[in-house]
């Protein structure tokens, strides 16, 4: 641009030319949000995503299994799998001297032990004696027995590990007279009392379940070493109606809590 | 609309009994009440946590045998001493709950901790918090996912005077009139609560009052009076009627509330009750009537 007297244009020119076009650049400028900006936004997706959720039920996301076990194994301490870790490493230590010694061994340790851990470790996770939560928990869209079950098989899971890494070492140093027997012994045990223990979580509530839980398991711990000095076919065909026990009422903690959720039952004890 | 129909619900000695209709319309719906009146397990049941023994609720029509999830999921329940699990942070605890919602886990999580200010402590174990934050961590999951039908068990309790104030002002806005969303909310301090449009008073598990909070401070049988009055005037009075006595310096002479038919003394003007008088006259009328029965 010249000026009309032939030379460049003043610093004033070039200042009432920004002002002149300063509306039509505006819209061209990107101005950073603000928090309540994001805020407000982040509101309005979630408010659209929710009102498509209302207009298909079909929608609303199904919790994952393998999240929600992440975020379960979150609840539990570390005081809890030291002292899983403490236990196993003192069952195994127990029973290489049980089965060092001449003729067969009088007690699975194992068997006796491992049933009421998996007791301690229900109650010792998230839900079991704070009531307000296991009513919070069961105020939601999907069936409440999803989360007790994966309570349960974190459990187990822990159970069975300490169990076959202990089974495994004994094996392999001490030498079990009859490995697959053994597992059978204590595995029988831990199915039995979980079954039960959802079994009754679902119909009588929690403070039943834990006493019979620990009441089953104590006879449990008696009459093993009844059935060890009966020979092994007793043993076994005593361990495999334990196992079946546990799986059939497991089966049945899970129908009849689906069923209290249809009828619009929300809590779980 | 919320409408309850013949609700009983049993617990040992106690029993929740709600004769006949009682509709709660959308908006703030204060419920008050003594303790052991039946409050919370009436929220519980409100809030599909319980189920009734007998009689019915219906959510805008449908029971809750009809939908479940579609009801559920719009339904926000804060019970009155719920403990959020320790060992989580109130990130992780409210992306769990959004998880069982069947939310879009991060986003309510992070909406929940905005809106309760919960952003300083997201990432603190919810043990180390104060019981206030613990209270707020419970009342963030309630309202995950922007609920329709929101059930709130003493609220506010544990919070201090600023935070109160903030949550019923959202709260407030959040169940605004014609936003759809129904807000029952347990309180021991009806006064707080200025918007509510709606008290329910149970008394011995039966709903001995419902309705909007001008007929609630009206037609008590009593007027509330108030001025100052000597020491001998404040012994010899029934402290069944006395609501405030606050004494002036000296302890001579005290500014006085009180509720009576007629005026108490030379001096005394009346005055508005507040819903907190009106609660205690009521209970005080309650308590004369079965008296008289009893007689």
């Amino acid at each position: 641009m010249e000026r009309s007297d032939g030379g460049l244009p003043g610093d004033r020119q070039l200042a009432e030319l920004e002002q002149a076009l300063r509306p039509w650049l505006a819209r061209y400028l990107v101005r950073e949000p603000s928090p309540e900006a994001s805020r407000r936004l982040a509101e309005e997706v979630l408010l659209r995503a929710r009102a498509e959720r209302e207009r298909d039920p079909a929608q609303a996301r199904r919790p994952s299994l393998p999240r929600l076990v992440r975020l379960e194994l979150a609840g539990y301490g570390r005081a809890f799998w030291i002292a899983s870790l403490a236990l196993g490493v003192l069952l195994v230590l127990a029973s290489a001297d049980l089965l060092a010694q001449p003729g067969p061994a009088p007690v699975n340790l194992f068997a006796a032990v491992l049933p009421g851990y998996f007791l301690a470790a229900m109650a010792l996770g998230n839900g079991w004696g704070n009531r307000a939560m296991r009513l919070v928990e069961s105020v939601t869209p999907f069936p409440p027995a999803l989360l007790w079950l994966i309570r349960l098989l974190i459990a187990t899971a822990v159970d069975v590990l300490i169990g076959l890494a202990g089974t495994g070492v004994l094996a392999a140093t001490v030498g079990v007279v009859q490995p697959l027997a053994f597992l059978l012994q204590w595995l029988a045990g831990v199915l039995a009392v979980g079954g039960l223990l959802a079994w009754l979580l679902f119909s009588r509530g929690f403070l039943w379940s834990l006493g019979a839980g620990v009441v089953f398991w104590a006879v449990l711990a008696a009459g093993q070493e009844g059935l060890i000095r009966a020979g092994s076919a007793w043993s076994l065909g005593g361990d495999a109606l334990l196992l079946v026990l546990g799986a059939a009422s497991t089966a049945a903690a899970w129908h009849r809590s689906r069923a209290a959720w249809l009828a619009g039952a929300g809590s779980s004890g | 609309m919320i409408v309850v129909e013949d609700l009983r619900c049993a617990r040992g000695s106690f029993q929740l009994c709600i004769e006949g209709r009682l509709v709660l319309e959308p908006g703030i719906c204060l419920v008050v009440g003594a303790n052991g009146a039946g409050k919370s397990t009436f929220l519980e049941l409100l809030a599909t946590a319980t189920p009734p023994d007998r009689g019915r609720i219906l959510y805008d029509g449908r029971r809750l045998e009809e939908d479940v999830p579609g009801i559920r999921r719009r339904i926000g329940y804060l019970p009155a001493d719920l403990e959020p699990y320790g060992r989580m942070t109130p990130r992780r605890f409210l992306v769990y709950m959004a998880h069982l919602k069947g939310l879009e886990p991060e986003g309510e999580a992070e909406l929940a901790l905005e809106r309760l200010g919960l952003r300083a402590v997201a990432d603190v174990r919810i043990a180390r918090l104060s019981e206030g934050m613990r209270k707020r961590v419970g009342l963030a999951q309630a309202l995950l996912g922007s609920p329709s039908l929101l059930f709130l068990d003493e609220p506010l309790s544990q919070l201090e005077t600023p935070r109160r104030q903030e949550v019923i002002r959202f709260l407030t806005r959040y169940a605004r009139p014609g936003s759809g969303r129904s807000l029952v909310v347990v309180s021991h301090e009806p006064d707080e609560w200025e918007a509510a449009g709606q008290i329910v008073w149970l008394e011995a598990g039966r709903v001995a009052f419902s309705g909007p909070p001008a007929l609630w401070t009206a037609g008590l049988g009593s007027r509330v009076w108030c001025g100052t009055a000597d020491a001998a005037f404040v012994q010899r009075l029934d402290p069944e009627r006395l609501l405030r006595c606050a004494w002036l310096p000296g302890r001579a002479r005290a500014e006085v509330r009180l509720f009576a038919p007629e005026p108490p003394g030379e001096g005394f003007q009346p005055a508005e009750p507040t819903r907190e008088e009106a609660y205690v006259i009521r209970r005080a009328a309650l308590r004369r009537r079965r008296r008289e029965e009893r007689r």
